[in-house]
């Protein structure tokens, strides 16, 4: 059985839908039915907000055709039900308490810059990682920049991947990684779990937590 | 002629394993009679029950292999099944330390870090795990039932002093955040919250508010005797307080047999206090049904009511016949509920999950050989006028109930006795409801997802 | 005073279990984190006795604070000087190893080494008179433990015998051990020729005092430092001791070198640098010293002494302060020196269980690997040996850390309730000794205490009954 994401649940429970397979990654696979994205995650995984977990993933390769809804996926010989639903976390953060994290965060600053923004390599664009930082963290804060940032990047996604699109989606509504909750809480000492996160993405979500948290504390 | 034979060993399996390996046992070619059970002088009973002799000075914690066949090869043969079952290695444990797997309930959650420690050891253990996961810093569910009341006093007294929860004992279901414990079913997250001492009272309530269209934040198990006198509803305040302090719970319901007086009112006015409202669904004559109760949550939320609630009618319904009512429940409140509703009329409605009926027998809500019984006898009673069962979906319930009762449904069609079926279970279920009220609607049910109607409906047919 | 309420329950728990394998599988469907305990039930006639010990209230503080106590004990050999002095014993008083016991069912070697002792003392001509004394209960005995202190193997000792003195400051408590006397056809083994007796007295007219006059010199002697340091080099403490025994000759040897006359300095580090056990008699009371700081505590169930007198097992508990809990002592299953057999083996002999009862020795088997040559088994059964103990103890001793293992502590602190629970008894690593008084060493094993031992404990915390 999958424990899904409840961000997921109207893909996965409405009608049946043609799905494909978009990425594959050795511990997750991206599926995407039209704009609707579902990533397939070991228990290992990082957990997206849109991630549905399984104990393996099927083995299929990019551009395979499955079927999606009605509570099941199915995808080649591999077709499977949700046991169980979760719900992203959506952190909320009070800015008089964010004092600690914008320090340790200007620390980390040495780390961060080396890194070049825009296009680079991986699954996400490391620029769309800052902005997904800065969206979730304007969310936690209940800035009212939030709304503002979030209609202008969703206005621009067609320019991103699929993938990155679906996650910049969820990061407009303020959902998101564990690790990144947990440095929401506000917890400097949940820094080094973030920063570790993908090849460059925890670095920069650490990167558009700042920028979120600077303009906030402002 | 048959051969006997009964020995004790040094071994252990938990009971359900047990079961399953006596009903493999009895499966071979020339077993006539076999047991596999740990000692307890329940079990030693039923062994002489059998026809076996009793086992010289039999321990509880020894393992009781009792086979009889036809000759003595066949015997022996069933022994070296046995054994070759006990040496097969364990089922896997988790890894990290090498191959020495947690000993303890206390060692398990410490290697872990686990918030909640599930314990469905035999009752008269089940007091030992518990306290050792809480001395551990984990909240407790039993599962386990027997456990004196006064034992469970003291783990809900040591666990408030530790800020942790008691769910149980006796608690079948449990949720949180998403993760079904014992039989549950599939929800979606939502706003209400439940506190339950009783685990298919709370199960149906899910199963009627998921048919709404309303999830569930957590469903916390209070146990069966939580709010007796002498436990006072310590857990039931325990978990007002963590569902409250919740802030994905709106509303909070309690469903719960009619509890002693005073504690009612301790409760009702903590729950008062609180800032989340609070229903309470206290079971029992003159007092709301469980349907009725989550009518008046969904009306507290603004949502409609499904009217009606989802029903499978068979095409060709058997025609009514007056007669007795004859209700075999696998889940308690489910069957307290429908005597209610059935009042004085002439009835038998057994709980078949009770202690008395599952000696030696799997629980009906995972195996339904114990109801099968009893159906093919109602279809040869003429005094009967209906059956009624409940069906109850989920995870670790029966994986195919429909599978096993649509036989004798058509054999009860075919001897013209109507059968109603009240099916608890929600759409994500693994057993998927639509499919099995489907199956059982072919056989000739009428099903319905709310039990109470169920139980009035078959009233209508038993007496007019 | 209550905490507030656990809220972390709350959001997507990782489980452990107990019981019914159907509620694990259900869990795993649900990709839920979880993690079966291997559970068996406790011993039938235990169950109602071990309820009342985990109710009652008194025991998680009281187990802690045990537990705080022994990790934070420390062991500084301060002294070397004649038991009279230290014990206050009179000529006609002797001290031996494990729970109390009377003549008639002592075994060989507590009887040789009791006779040795006598004639050691001068209170007899010849054994046959050394006998007949003893026999008669006109001398006394009493165990080591008694007295705060512990003796290897027969463990008898008389006033005029010299013992190493080591003190807690921490706790403000002293222990003592005698000299350890080498292999062979020694007294702790019941052997009481006349080399034996010239050996003692050579050992109380030279090495004592060459000893004493070392430390004086140097200062004290961090027992416990060595004893951590050991630990990373092949040595349990218990049966294997090389390490510790060279690491204390390294300390000592500068200020024996100038405090003691030329001819004497080469028998002594001949003595001392030829006996692998020689440190075993620092190691036991190092660890007599961590057991006794958690003694004496109300509702405690830490186990505090394990002893054998070579006819019995004796525990103690917390709990119960110096209540001894004694079963038949069992032989040991191992390995067999030369032409050796079990028959030649004598029952379990000696307080050098105290090392299992802190937390090393035979609990330490993974960071002795080497051990297994002597004792028996494999590698894997000595790693395997240490991680079972996990299962029976409190606590991991980060002072006394086991490299293999990722530097993780010493299982320490055994709790009585938890051997009922999980069958998993202390496994203790130890020498086997010859039936017949004066034999010697036979062979190595591993022995195991008698459930006996711990059912009747957890009685009386229980019940609060005497034995």
């Amino acid at each position: 059985m999958m424990a899904a994401s409840i961000a997921v649940a109207p893909v996965l429970t409405g009608p049946r839908r043609p799905v494909e397979v978009a990425l594959v990654t050795p511990s997750a696979m991206y599926l995407a039915a039209g704009d609707d994205v579902v990533c397939l995650a070991t228990p290992e995984a990082v957990r997206v907000p849109c991630a549905v977990v399984v104990r393996r993933l099927p083995v299929v390769s990019v551009g395979t055709i499955g079927s999606i809804g009605g509570g099941e996926l199915t995808l080649g010989t591999f077709t499977d039900r949700v046991g169980r639903w979760w719900r992203p976390p959506r952190p909320s953060l009070d800015p008089a308490s964010a004092g600690d994290l914008l320090a340790a965060l200007d620390r980390c600053e040495v780390v961060l810059g080396i890194d070049l923004l825009g296009r680079g390599p991986g699954l996400t664009p490391f620029g769309d990682d800052v902005l997904a930082g800065a969206l979730v963290t304007l969310r936690a804060l209940a800035s009212p920049r939030a709304s503002s940032l979030a209609s202008a990047v969703v206005g621009q996604l067609h320019r991103t991947t699929v993938v990155s699109a679906a996650l910049l989606r969820h990061a407009a509504r303020g959902e998101c990684i564990p690790e990144l909750a947990a440095v929401l809480a506000p917890s400097a000492a949940a820094l080094p779990a973030l920063l570790a996160v993908g090849h460059s993405s925890g670095r920069g979500l650490a990167q558009g937590v700042r920028a979120g948290l600077s303009g906030g504390v402002r | 002629m048959t051969v006997r034979r009964v020995e004790t060993r040094r071994a252990y399996r938990d009971s359900v394993a047990l079961m399953q390996l006596s009903a493999r046992l009895q499966a071979l070619p020339g077993v006539s009679a076999a047991l596999v059970a740990m000692a307890t002088d329940v079990n030693v009973e039923l062994a002489v029950g059998m026809g076996f002799p009793a086992p010289a000075q039999p321990r509880p914690d020894d393992m009781l292999i009792a086979v009889a066949a036809a000759n003595q090869s066949t015997v022996d043969e069933a022994f070296s099944f046995v054994d070759a079952d006990l040496a097969a290695p364990a089922p896997k444990q988790a890894a990290g330390t090498g191959d020495v797997p947690p000993r303890t309930l206390g060692s398990a959650v410490r290697r872990s870090g686990a918030q909640i420690a599930l314990v469905s050891t035999p009752g008269r253990y089940a007091f030992l795990d518990a306290m050792d996961a809480l001395d551990a810093g984990a909240s407790v569910m039993i599962f386990s039932d027997n456990v004196p009341v006064a034992d469970e006093v003291v783990l809900k007294e040591r666990a408030a002093a530790a800020g942790l929860l008691v769910m149980g004992p006796d608690c079948g279901t449990a949720i949180l955040g998403g993760v079904g414990l014992g039989f549950a079913n599939v929800v979606q997250p939502g706003p209400v919250g439940i506190a339950a001492a009783s685990g298919t009272g709370a199960q149906h309530v899910m199963s009627l508010l998921d048919a709404a269209g309303v999830g569930i934040s957590h469903c916390l198990g209070l146990g069966g005797r939580d709010l007796s006198a002498p436990v006072a509803g310590r857990s039931t305040v325990a978990a007002l307080d963590l569902l409250d302090a919740d802030p994905a719970t709106e509303l909070i319901l309690v469903v719960s047999k009619p509890p002693a007086p005073e504690v009612a009112e301790k409760v009702q006015s903590y729950a008062a206090r609180l800032a989340t409202p609070v229903h309470f669904a206290l079971l029992g004559p003159d007092q709301p049904d469980l349907t009725e109760a989550v009518a008046g949550v969904l009306a507290q939320l603004g949502r409609a009511v499904p009217a009606p609630w989802p029903v499978w009618r068979p095409t060709a319904p058997v025609p009514p016949r007056r007669g007795r009512l004859v209700g075999l429940f696998c889940g308690g409140t489910l069957r307290d509920e429908a005597a209610v509703i059935v009042g004085t009329a002439p009835a038998d409605l057994v709980d078949l999950g009770a202690d008395e009926f599952t000696r030696g027998r799997p629980h009906p809500m995972i195996d339904n050989s114990s109801r099968l019984d009893r159906i093919a006898a109602a279809a040869r009673d003429p005094d009967c006028g209906v059956v009624l069962l409940d069906v109850v979906l989920g995870h670790a319930a029966d994986p195919d109930p429909a599978g096993s009762l649509v036989p004798a449904l058509r054999n009860l069609a075919d001897a013209g006795v109507p059968t109603v079926v009240s099916l608890t279970g929600t759409a994500g279920d693994p057993q998927d409801r639509d499919r099995q009220a489907e199956a059982l609607r072919a056989a000739g049910a009428a099903v319905f997802l709310s039990n109470a109607e169920a139980a009035r409906y078959a009233v209508e047919l038993a007496h007019g | 005073m209550a905490e507030p309420m656990q809220h972390d329950l709350l959001h997507e728990p990782t489980v452990a279990t107990a019981g019914v394998e159907l509620l694990d599988a259900a869990l795993d469907a649900q990709l839920v984190p979880r993690l079966a305990a291997a559970w068996q039930p406790p011993p039938e006639r235990s169950v109602d006795a071990l309820t009342r010990v985990l109710a009652d209230p008194r025991r998680p503080a009281a187990n802690a604070e045990a537990v705080r106590r022994m990790l934070a004990a420390g062991a500084v050999l301060v002294d070397v000087a004649p038991a009279a002095e230290v014990l206050g014993h009179h000529r006609g008083q002797f001290c031996h190893a494990g729970p109390p016991i009377g003549w008639d069912r002592a075994s060989g070697p507590l009887r040789g080494a009791l006779i040795g002792a006598t004639l050691l003392e001068g209170l007899a001509d010849d054994p046959a008179g050394a006998e007949r004394l003893l026999a008669s209960s006109t001398v006394d005995w009493v165990p080591c433990h008694s007295l705060g202190g512990v003796g290897p193997m027969a463990g008898v000792v008389s006033p005029s015998m010299w013992v190493f003195v080591l003190r807690d400051e921490a706790h403000d408590r002293t222990s003592w051990c005698s000299l350890n006397e080498g292999l062979g056809a020694v007294l702790r083994y019941g052997a009481y020729a006349p080399p034996v007796i010239e050996r003692l007295r050579w050992m109380s007219t030279v090495l004592g005092p060459a000893l004493r006059g070392a430390l004086r010199s140097r200062g004290p002697v961090d027992i416990a430092s060595l004893i951590g340091q050991m630990l990373h080099m092949g040595d349990e403490g218990h049966n294997r001791n090389r390490a510790g025994t060279l690491m204390l000759l390294r300390d000592l040897l500068p200020d024996l070198a100038t405090s003691v006359p030329s001819d004497q300095l080469a028998d002594i580090a001949r003595f001392v640098g030829g006996n692998d056990h020689f440190f075993l008699n620092l190691v036991m009371p190092a660890c007599k010293l961590a057991t006794a700081a958690a003694a004496g505590i109300p509702g405690c169930s830490v186990v505090t002494a394990m002893a054998r007198n070579g006819t019995d097992f004796g525990i103690q508990v917390s709990g119960c302060g110096d209540t001894w809990f004694t079963g038949p002592a069992a032989v040991p299953r191992g390995l067999y020196l030369g032409a050796y057999g079990p028959d030649d083996a004598n029952p379990d002999i000696g307080d050098s269980a105290i090392t299992e009862t802190a937390g090393i020795g035979g609990f330490a088997m993974a960071g002795a690997p080497a051990i297994v040559r002597f004792v028996g088994g494999t590698v894997a059964d000595a790693l395997r040996t240490t991680r079972e103990m996990y299962e029976i103890t409190l606590a991991e001793n980060p002072a006394y850390s086991l490299p293999i293992l990722d530097f993780r502590g010493a299982p320490t602190g055994i709790d009585a309730t938890l051997v009922l629970r999980t069958g998993v008894l202390p496994q203790i690593n130890t020498g086997i000794a010859g039936r017949v008084a004066g034999t010697g060493q036979v062979g190595a094993g591993l022995v195991e205490p008698p459930v006996e031992c711990f059912t009747a404990a957890v009685d009386a915390l229980a019940y609060g009954a005497q034995p």
